[in-house]
C-alpha cells in the first residue's frame, strides 16, 4: 500500500512541476507550487503510517502552516505586481533576470 | 473497501491536477484544485492521520483556497490578458523532469509493501496535540513567529510606497 500512495503523491508533484514550467499565467503557476507542497506532504503521511510515528504528522501540521503563510505571502506579491504591469504575464516580472545574459 | 476507496480518492485528487494545469482560466483551475485537495484530505483519512484530515479541509481546502479564489475574482481578468497558451519552449525542461521521476516511481516498488497494524487512537488529536508539545514545541513557535512575520510583511509590501 505504501507503495501506491507514493505513486499518487508522485504523480501529483510531476503534474505541479509541468504547471510551473508550462503555464504562463501566474495564479496557475502559483497554484502549482501549493499542489507540489500537497504532494510533499502526502508523502510524510504515508511514512508516518508506515513507520506508526507522529513524526509525520507533525511534519504535515507545519508544511500546511507554512503554506498558509507563503499563499498570503504569494498573493500579496501577485496583487502588488498586478498592480504595477497590470498583466498577469509570467514572462513581464522577469524584472531580477540579467539583461545581457541571454 | 479501502482499495477501492483508495482507488477513488487518488483518482479525483489526479484528476483535479490534471484540471489545476489544463483549464484556461484561472478560476476553473482553482475549483478544480479544491476538488483535488479534497480528495487528498480523503486519503489522509485513509492513512488514519484523523487529525491531518480536519486540517486539510479546514485550513487548506477552506481558507487557503478561498482566498485564492477571492483574489482571483477581485481581478475580474479579461480572457485576451490571460496568456493560457503552453510556453512550447518550456516544455523542452519536462523530458529531463520526466525520466527522473519515471526512474522514482520504478524505484518505490523496491520498498516494504504492506502497512502495519495500526493502534487505535493513531493520528487523533489528543495524541498529535501530546506529542507535538512535548517533543517539538520549539517548530511549533516557530511557525508562530512565520505566520506574524507573513502579516506583517504582507501590511508592509501593500501599504509600502508603491504609487502604481
Amino acid at each position: 500500500m505504501l507503495n501506491l500512495y507514493l505513486s499518487v503523491a508522485i504523480i501529483l508533484f510531476v503534474i505541479g512541476v509541468v504547471g510551473v514550467l508550462a503555464r504562463k499565467n501566474i495564479f496557475s503557476v502559483f497554484m502549482s507550487v501549493e499542489l507540489m507542497i500537497n504532494a510533499a506532504a502526502l508523502v510524510f503521511a504515508s511514512f508516518a503510517r508506515q513507520n506508526l510515528s507522529f513524526d509525520g504528522h507533525a511534519a504535515v501540521m507545519l508544511i500546511i502552516a507554512l503554506a498558509a503563510a507563503e499563499a498570503s505571502f504569494g498573493l500579496a506579491l501577485i496583487v502588488l505586481l498586478y498592480k504595477q504591469k497590470s498583466s498577469l504575464n509570467i514572462e513581464s516580472f522577469n524584472e531580477l533576470r540579467d539583461g545581457n545574459a541571454n | 473497501m479501502e482499495l477501492f476507496l483508495f482507488i477513488n480518492f487518488s483518482f479525483f485528487a489526479i484528476l483535479g491536477a490534471l484540471g489545476l494545469v489544463f483549464f484556461k482560466l484561472p478560476l476553473h483551475s482553482a475549483l478544480s484544485f479544491i476538488v483535488s485537495l479534497v480528495a487528498v484530505a480523503g486519503l489522509y483519512l485513509l492513512l488514519f492521520a484523523k487529525t491531518l484530515f480536519l486540517i486539510q479541509i479546514v485550513v487548506y481546502a477552506g481558507a487557503i483556497m478561498v482566498l485564492s479564489v477571492f483574489v482571483v475574482m477581485f481581478f475580474n481578468v479579461k480572457e485576451d490578458r490571460l496568456f493560457a497558451k503552453f510556453g512550447l519552449k518550456s516544455l523542452v525542461w519536462l523530458v529531463p523532469v520526466f525520466v527522473m521521476f519515471g526512474f522514482v516511481l520504478s524505484q518505490i516498488w523496491l520498498l516494504p509493501g504492506d502497512f502495519p497494524i495500526v493502534s487505535q487512537n493513531f493520528g487523533e488529536m489528543r495524541e498529535l496535540g501530546v506529542y507535538l508539545f512535548s517533543n517539538l514545541a520549539i517548530s511549533f513557535e516557530a511557525i508562530s513567529v512565520l505566520l506574524t512575520t507573513a502579516l506583517i510583511g504582507v501590511v508592509a509590501v501593500l501599504k509600502g510606497k508603491n504609487h502604481a
